[in-house]
């Protein structure tokens, strides 16, 4: 079973990749789909320039990205990431095992002076309508 | 997909189902515990009431001082010495392609707000090869749990578990959580 979450890709290659699609499906025994994304960055000295979630239901959730083209200027002056990951967040209770919550989370760090945060982005995978953003000083 | 599995180990494990409990109680299934002191054994309990791990000699790790514990009724050892397979408490994590996971961590609460405390129960956790036992209530003073950096299908974890009441009747305002990130 897939996720109903899932994540779209940006490299400074040029190159866009989505989960489960191409080169990075889900196949079981195999790496994840992210860790196989994570070692073709390292091989080929590639860095990620923008990092999204969505559905395949038009739903979609978007960080701060490295784009070099914006729109406005607003996108122009923002703090720029340094670093893009991915996770996925699973919690239960040993007293209602239907309760199992699952969320993926993007994430944005930054350098503000000399300080490190993190940019979250949680999305539930049951019920797309909740999300939730942090921030998170390292 | 992810999915959580959680057993109560003995000479065979007993599946902790998706609305099974784990009892505490004294030397026997539904005996009670005296005020202040830590559980004999360790069943698990449908939600109709039945000993689902009779049969199974289920295993019990009792609280006796902060780093050391009575595994089935033995007499003291150190916490630290404990073997995986006389852990009560066996969890697996499993997922359809090989993940690493990370920031584990296994605590009590109320039953409805994770950090509060359960409520009339001193609970305490550790996992396995821990030093010393965790007063594990609410998601602040969480267990934590090792992480697993090698990718991999299925991950076990090893808990030990001691509850001990802190005043009459059944408790009901006590849930035990799990959290783990996975990428």
């Amino acid at each position: 079973m897939n996720y109903n979450v899932k994540w779209q890709v940006s490299l400074n290659n040029g190159e866009t990749f989505y989960e489960n699609k191409g080169f990075f499906l889900e196949i079981e025994n195999e790496l994840s789909p992210w860790n196989k994304l994570q070692n073709y960055i390292l091989q080929n000295n590639f860095y990620i320039t923008s990092l999204s979630l969505y559905t395949d239901t038009g739903q979609r959730w978007n960080l701060p990205s490295l784009s070099q083209n914006p729109k406005f200027k607003a996108f122009d002056l923002a703090i720029k990431p340094f670093k893009f990951s991915l996770e996925r967040k699973i919690g239960l209770d040993w007293d209602d095992k239907n309760k199992q919550d699952i969320y993926t989370c993007i994430i944005a760090w930054f350098n503000i002076g000399e300080e490190q945060y993190k940019l979250s982005t949680w999305v539930d995978e049951k019920n797309t309508n909740n999300c939730w953003s942090l921030i998170v000083k390292e | 997909m992810a999915s959580f599995t959680w057993y109560l180990q003995g000479t065979s494990p007993t599946t902790i189902g998706a609305t099974d409990i784990l009892q505490f109680a004294k030397a026997t299934f539904d005996s009670p515990i005296t005020i202040t002191e830590y559980q004999d054994t360790t069943h698990v309990e449908s939600s109709t009431g039945v000993d689902l791990s009779t049969g199974n000699s289920p295993k019990n790790s009792k609280y006796l001082t902060s780093s050391t514990v009575s595994i089935d009724g033995g007499s003291s050892e150190a916490l630290s010495g404990v073997s995986t397979s006389n852990c009560p408490v066996k969890i697996n994590f499993s997922h359809g392609t090989s993940v690493i996971t990370y920031d584990a961590i296994f605590y009590s609460y109320d039953g409805t707000t994770t950090t509060v405390a359960p409520v009339g129960v001193t609970f305490q956790a550790a996992e396995q090869g821990d030093a010393s036992w965790t007063n594990a209530e609410g998601s602040t003073s969480a267990v934590t749990i090792a992480n697993h950096s090698t990718p991999a299908t299925s991950h076990d974890y090893f808990l030990l578990v001691s509850a001990s009441p802190e005043s009459v009747g059944e408790k009901t305002d006590f849930s035990v959580r799990i959290e783990l990130t996975y990428s």
